[in-house]
Parts: structure tokens; sequence; C-alpha cells
């Protein structure tokens, strides 16, 4: 295309129709912007609501919202005096939308004059916007690089210039670091130097993934500053070894089933070990051709490692064993073409599709901390569900710069059966000032949504049995550089049975998301969570899965365990259950501790047109109902089932008061705070447990 | 005296809560259970195995009805890299450790 190449990144505003806050990130790759950088003929979108925030004393904030993405494959690009102009049919990401066309005039003639975008959405009115360049590059995240007091030494940022080993005879010469590789993929990575902290790891020979991520969580700028996510922010160490010490770098971050650390947020940080074999000749300024291939593997490990960051998997992984990128393993590649032929192919680039991806693709499946890694192999949704019906809003899955973070989380994995009980967690994020919000976080309520995808990729909304109308609970959240803890509120939510049945009675994957309303003025979406709920036990567990999925079981799960005489079957289901249960079952633990509240509170019933007492409350059958379900929640080391255990045991302890057993009660919290502080929960936690331990008198 | 070399068994790609069994010339020499493959790495675990001269390696995957025989030349370290893909078992023999990330 004759002219200056119009590539690039264009931000801009709802023009028509008018009074809408709607913003439009727009990226045009349609000829080479920046050098040595491929095209992908594409051109996409992700599109924001924008919120005006008002704090007190501070000039109002704006906050963009993200609601969706799209993508233009193979664009029509025309040109004639005055512009240049591309068109093409819209495809979104998820959900179902009228069919969409795209007409973009970018204006040659006056130089900077918006970039026109109109959407043309069959049935319904077109939308324009005015764009202007933002970037010769299609996104921008910001990396923090820190290192360990025992590999401190230079190199610590790599370096390779591309004719130092073998290489493909066509290569360019130049220097590549890891900003240069990410620059020719159409990614403007800021290495924050000012940031590089060097941390003390004399006491540690080898790391886990849950190290790393611990380590992170402490030094991680963005994130001890209180940073909310999904956010383009990344951090990467360097590190001694790995526990496993022929990996020479990790993305630690992501679910235990793919060797990660298994917390939630994922994609936010990764490792590269200094003392791997591969970097045993690294210098600094390399001579030999043993120190050259130091050097390459160097930047290398970097490069991939913050590719997984983006949501990369393997290339063998995503059935292109043979694909020429820094996402494969050389030794994969020579195994089907030969000894050396990778390096001697390599153009030292990631392949189209994943160019594809990190410019391209939808948002929250490459920015960090948006969908899990892994999730639909980039692909985005599972095979066939791409046009499978989606509730309105399920998608506005992230967030900019928002007050308020919403973190969903659980334990990863649920055993058959095992009721489902979810943590919604709210944060403050700002930095220095209280934060008082509306903190009923039970769906019930109407300050929260909950969407769930299900196995076969289906999304639907938690419906709850109850709809329930209160007086607003508010709470109000210290600063985020203020007392650890004091920033945040959580609540257990169960969701496995709702006004549509149960929705995990499949084993397979899950993802949920939810988004918080508050009391009506905000809208915060959280992450995206995965679990996966096992396969039966064996067959007999099987077949009773027949009786256990029935609409009164989950009506007695959902209601907390209840006496009426219509739920008398379902209660001797759950009876046989807890029989069937081998002794550690979290199934029967679970169950118990879901129950136990219904047996130990007083249930009346219409008799003859009057209300009568028709079961007096037995907290000394519940306490029997749940010790064993504190045995096995309690020995489960993970903090995933701290506030499960801390819910039960606390409600427990109002049980033995009720039957004037003070001792016990406090003995029972005072066992919980010791277990508690045991997990690693925020020392505010404990000490109110442990005050409250001292009323029990 | 000079150290038996070792067989260092990477079992790669493909694993999923798998049974894995490696005998040597026909001895068993190392039976694994719940095998999984670490896809952040390409790694499920590695299995060291003492083994001088030329051998018989039998790989055999119950839980996939899959097995595999291989003369490998111990006379030095190996390390073998095993995958499963599309019920079948592959193994590669290198001179040098596997590194993954």
């Amino acid at each position: 295309m004759p002219g200056d190449p119009i590539s690039g990144w264009y931000v801009g505003d709802l023009t028509t129709p008018g009074g809408g806050s709607d913003r439009l990130h727009l990226r045009i790759d349609v000829d080479r912007k920046i050098e040595l950088a491929p095209v992908t003929n594409r051109i996409s979108a992700d599109l924001f609501h924008v919120d005006e925030i008002k704090l007190p004393g501070q000039p109002p904030q704006q906050a963009e919202v993200y609601r969706e993405s799209w993508l233009i494959d193979r664009p029509q690009v025309t040109q004639d005096a005055d512009a240049v102009r591309a068109e093409g049919v819209v495809r979104f990401w998820n959900g179902i939308h009228p069919s969409t066309t795209a007409q973009i005039r970018i204006p040659i003639k006056p130089a900077n004059a918006p970039v026109e975008v109109t959407l043309l959405h069959e049935g319904t009115p077109s939308l324009h916007f005015n764009c202007v360049k933002a970037s010769k590059f299609f996104r921008t995240v910001n990396l923090e690089i820190d290192v360990c007091q025992s590999v401190n030494n230079p190199p610590i940022f790599p370096v390779y210039g591309t004719h130092a080993s073998t290489r493909p005879a066509s290569t360019p010469k130049r220097d590549l670091t890891i900003e240069a590789v990410y620059a020719e993929a159409g990614i403007d990575l800021r290495i924050l130097r000012e940031n590089l902290t060097v941390i003390d790891d004399f006491t540690v020979k080898s790391w886990t993934a849950a190290e790393l991520h611990n380590v992170m969580q402490k030094h991680f700028h963005y994130m001890t500053s209180g940073g909310g996510w999904p956010a383009w922010e990344l951090w990467g160490l360097m590190a001694t070894q790995f526990e496993e010490p022929r990996v020479g770098g990790v993305m630690f971050d992501t679910s235990k089933q793919f060797g990660g650390a298994g917390s939630a947020s994922e994609r936010q940080g990764f490792a590269v070990f200094r003392k791997h074999l591969w970097f045993n000749d690294l210098v600094e300024t390399p001579k030999t051709a043993a120190q050259a291939e130091a050097a390459r593997k160097f930047l290398y490990t970097w490069v991939h490692e913050a590719g997984h960051a983006f949501n990369f998997l393997h290339s063998w992984d995503k059935n292109r064993p043979s694909a020429l990128s820094w996402m494969n393993y050389d030794w994969k590649y020579d195994s089907i073409h030969g000894a050396g032929a990778f390096w001697q192919s390599f153009p030292f680039r990631f392949d189209d599709e994943e160019l594809i991806h990190i410019r391209h693709g939808n948002r929250p499946s490459v920015i960090m901390g948006g969908d899990p890694w892994a999730s639909g192999g980039h692909a985005e949704a599972p095979p066939g569900a791409e046009y499978l019906k989606t509730p309105p809003g399920a998608m506005a899955s992230v967030s900019g710069a928002l007050p308020v973070e919403l973190l969903v989380r659980s334990q990863e994995y649920f055993d058959f059966m095992e009721p489902v009980s979810l943590e919604l967690r709210l944060r403050n994020t700002l930095p220095d000032l209280p934060l008082t919000l509306e903190t009923e976080l039970d769906p019930e309520f109407g300050g929260i949504t909950v969407y769930i995808r299900r196995p076969d990729g289906r999304i639907v909304e938690f419906s709850p049995v109850a709809c329930k109308l209160a007086a607003q609970k508010f709470t109000t959240l210290a600063p985020a550089r203020g007392e650890e803890g004091a920033d945040r509120y959580s609540q257990n939510v169960f969701i496995g049975y709702g006004r549509y049945g149960f929705y995990f009675e499949e084993p397979g994957q899950y993802q949920v998301r939810a988004i918080y309303h508050g009391a009506g003025n905000v809208l915060v979406p959280s992450n995206v969570h995965r679990l996966r709920v096992g396969q039966p036990r064996d067959r007999e567990q099987d077949r009773f899965a027949q009786d256990f999925f029935d609409s009164d079981i989950g009506l007695s799960l959902y209601l907390k365990g209840s006496p009426s005489d219509a739920l008398r079957g379902a209660m001797d289901t759950l009876q046989e259950l807890f029989d069937r249960e081998p002794e550690n079952s979290m199934t029967a633990a679970k169950t118990a501790a879901r129950i136990a509240p219904g047996m130990a509170r007083d249930f009346h019933d219409v008799r003859e047109n009057e209300m009568v007492l028709t079961r007096e409350a037995d907290p000394g059958a519940a306490l029997k109902l749940t010790d064993r379900a504190v045995q096995t929640l309690g020995e489960e080391p993970s903090k995933a089932f701290n506030l499960q255990l801390a819910k039960l045991m606390e409600k427990r302890a109002d049980m033995m008061m009720t039957i004037g057993d003070p001792d016990r009660a406090r003995k029972e919290l005072l066992d919980l705070a010791y277990k508690l502080s045991e997990r690693g929960a925020n020392a505010p936690v404990v000490e109110d447990i442990r005050r409250k331990a001292e009323t029990c008198r | 005296m000079a150290a038996v070399p070792t067989l260092a068994i990477d079992l790669q790609d493909g694993f999923e809560n798998d049974e894995v069994v490696i005998r040597v010339d026909g001895e068993e020499r190392a039976r694994r259970t719940g095998v999984t493959t670490k896809r952040l790495y390409g790694l499920a675990e590695t299995v060291e195995v003492p083994a001088g001269g030329p051998v018989t390696l039998e790989l055999q995957v119950p839980t996939r009805g899959a097995s595999k025989t291989l003369p490998v030349d111990a006379t030095r370290d190996l390390w073998i890299g095993v995958s499963l893909q599309g019920g079948e078992i592959h193994a590669a023999v290198s001179v040098e450790p596997y590194g993954y990330a």
C-alpha cells in the first residue's frame, strides 16, 4: 500500500448514537509499521464502557469497564486520494450478535484526522466511533523483573546477536532483547528497570511453584501497591533452580493440574532459573560458540515464559509440532526434522497463529490475570460452543482500574457430588482511601450475579431458589496500603443448586465468573475461576448419583437441611450418603457442614391452619454430625478450605454455647484460630477469632 | 570403580493419571501410578534406572494398553524421552539431558 503505513492501535469514543459512554480500542494490522513485524491482515477491537468514579477530595476519574472484543479476518482494504478504507465482517469472540459489518475510514489528509469506524448491525442502528492513533504497537505490557540475591550477577536482561550462532541464512543481523522480540510481535513490552528488587534467597535451594507465587505476591510492585486484575502487568523473577532441576523456566501462575501454584488469578508471573545447565556458559559478552548458545537459550527462556503469560501453550499442544516459534522446544522440533534443524530454521519469532492471538485475541484470554491459562487453547471457547447462547453480561469479564476488585476462588478440584461453594472476595484497591461497600455477596440478595461455563461450553447464569430483600449490609474496607487483610471482605457462597437444578452434576471442567453490582451503582467483573469436578469413585457411587441429583436433595442442601415432611425422603438419602462415603470423604464433610444448621434450629410447620413447633432444635445432633467434617476440612492443608472451615467451626461454637458448654466453644474457636494461623490466614482474622473465644463464658 | 550408567526416563507428554511400568531385560525396575503430564513444561516425572551395557528397555502403560520395547546401549548415562501420542508410546534416546520450559 503506498503512503505511510496505517497499522497500529487507535482509541476513540462513540459519537452516534449520542449520549453513550462507550469507547473502542481498535487495532489495525494490514501493513508493516514496525520493522520486521509480520503483518497478520487482521483488524480487531475491544469495546469498553466508560465509568466516571468520584472519590472524595479528588477530581473525577474514568475507569474503562471491558465489555467484549471482536475481530475481522482478512478485511478488504482499498485506497483513494483521501483515505484508506477497510471493510469486513465482524466476528465476536463470545455470544450471539446480529450480523455485523465494520467500515473503517483512515483519512490520509488532513494529517492526524480521526479514523472513522462504523459498525453496521443488521436490524439495529449503526454505531460510529472517532478514533485517534495511540501507538504503532497493538498492545502495551509492563514487565517487572526481580532477581534473587544468589544469582544477582550479569547478565540479568538477555541480549542475543542473531548472527552469533546457527541461524537461517536470511536472518537480519540485530541484537535481540525481550523488548525487541515482543516489539516484532507487535507488543510494546516495557521492562520497569527502576522496580528491580534483589530478593534474599539464601535459605532456598530450589523453588516450588507455590513458593514462586508467594514471593511474587510480596515483591511485585503492581501487586503490593494494590493494583487490580486483570491488567497488562507481568512479573518475572530470575531465581536459582526449580524443584525439577531440568526446568529452565516456568510460568508458575496457573492451575496445580498443569504444574502451577494453583492460585487465582492466573498468568501474572514467571521465573527463569539461572542455575539450569542451559546457562552454565552464560556470560555478558559471549565469545565462544557455547557462550553464544547459552545467550540464545537465555533469551529464549525469558521470551518463552513471558509467552505463557500471554496464554500461549506449547506448539505441540496446539497440534503444530513443526512450528518455528518461541513456544516450541528445539529438541522436539529436531526429533521430527533432524539434529540442529530448529536453530538452522528458526526466524526468531512467534508463529502466525500466535501473532494473531497476542495482537488480536479475545482480550480476557490474553491479558494477565484474565482467563485461566490454557483455557480454550487460545481458541477462547470450547470447540462448537462459540454460537451457544450466552446470558447478557456474562462476558463483561474484566475491568480497567476500578477501586474495587472481585475475586472468585475455591479449591481447584471437587469430588463427584461434593457441594460446590465458592469464596467471593471484595478488595479495596485504593491505596489511601477507605471504601464503604455493600457486602452481602450471596446471589439471593441481588448484588452478585454468577455465571457458570459448563463442561459442554454452555454458559448459564446461576439462579438462586430464593430472592431475598433485606436491609443493605455495608462494610468499610481499609485502604490497600493499610493493615494486612483489612482491605478485603470474603464470603462463602453455595452455588451447587439453584432454581434450575444442580449446576455441577457432571464431571469435567467448569469456569465461573461473577459480576458485583453492589448497591446498584457499580459493575465489577471478577476473574474467571476454573474448577474441576471428578468422576464417580466407582460404579456404586455412580448408581447412587441417580438418587442424589434429585430436586429434593438439592433443595435440602440449598436450605441448609430441612426437617420438613416434604423433604424427609431427601434427608434419608443424605443419611445414606454419610453411611456410604469413606471416613475422610470431602463430599460427606461438606454435605454435613451444609445441612447441620437445619438440625440446630427449631422447625415450625402448619398444622390445621396453625404454625406449630414440629421439631425442636437439636444442636447436639448437629455437632455430632459435623465432628467428622471438622476433622476432614482441618486436615486439608490448602488455604482454599480456610473460609469453609472457619464458617463451620464458628457455627459449631455457637451451637456449643446454645447447649450451655462455653468451655467447649472456647476450645473450638481457639483450635480454629490455631488451624487458620498454621494455614497462613491473615493475622487480623486469627485475632478476631481469638477475641471471640475469650468472650465464651 | 566406575559408576554404573543411568537411564533417566523422562515421562513427557500425553500422560493423565496413568500407570507406567519400566522393565530392563525383562526385570521390573520401576512402577509408577497417577502419572500426569505437567502441561506447563511437558514433563510428568523422571524415573532413573541403573543399566550397564546393551539392554532391552520395556515401557508399559497398562492404563492405555500400550507397550514398547527398545534396545538401548547403556554404556554411558542416557536420557529417554517417553510420550503418549494417539494411544501409542513414543520413545527417543538422547545423550544429553532434555530441558524444559
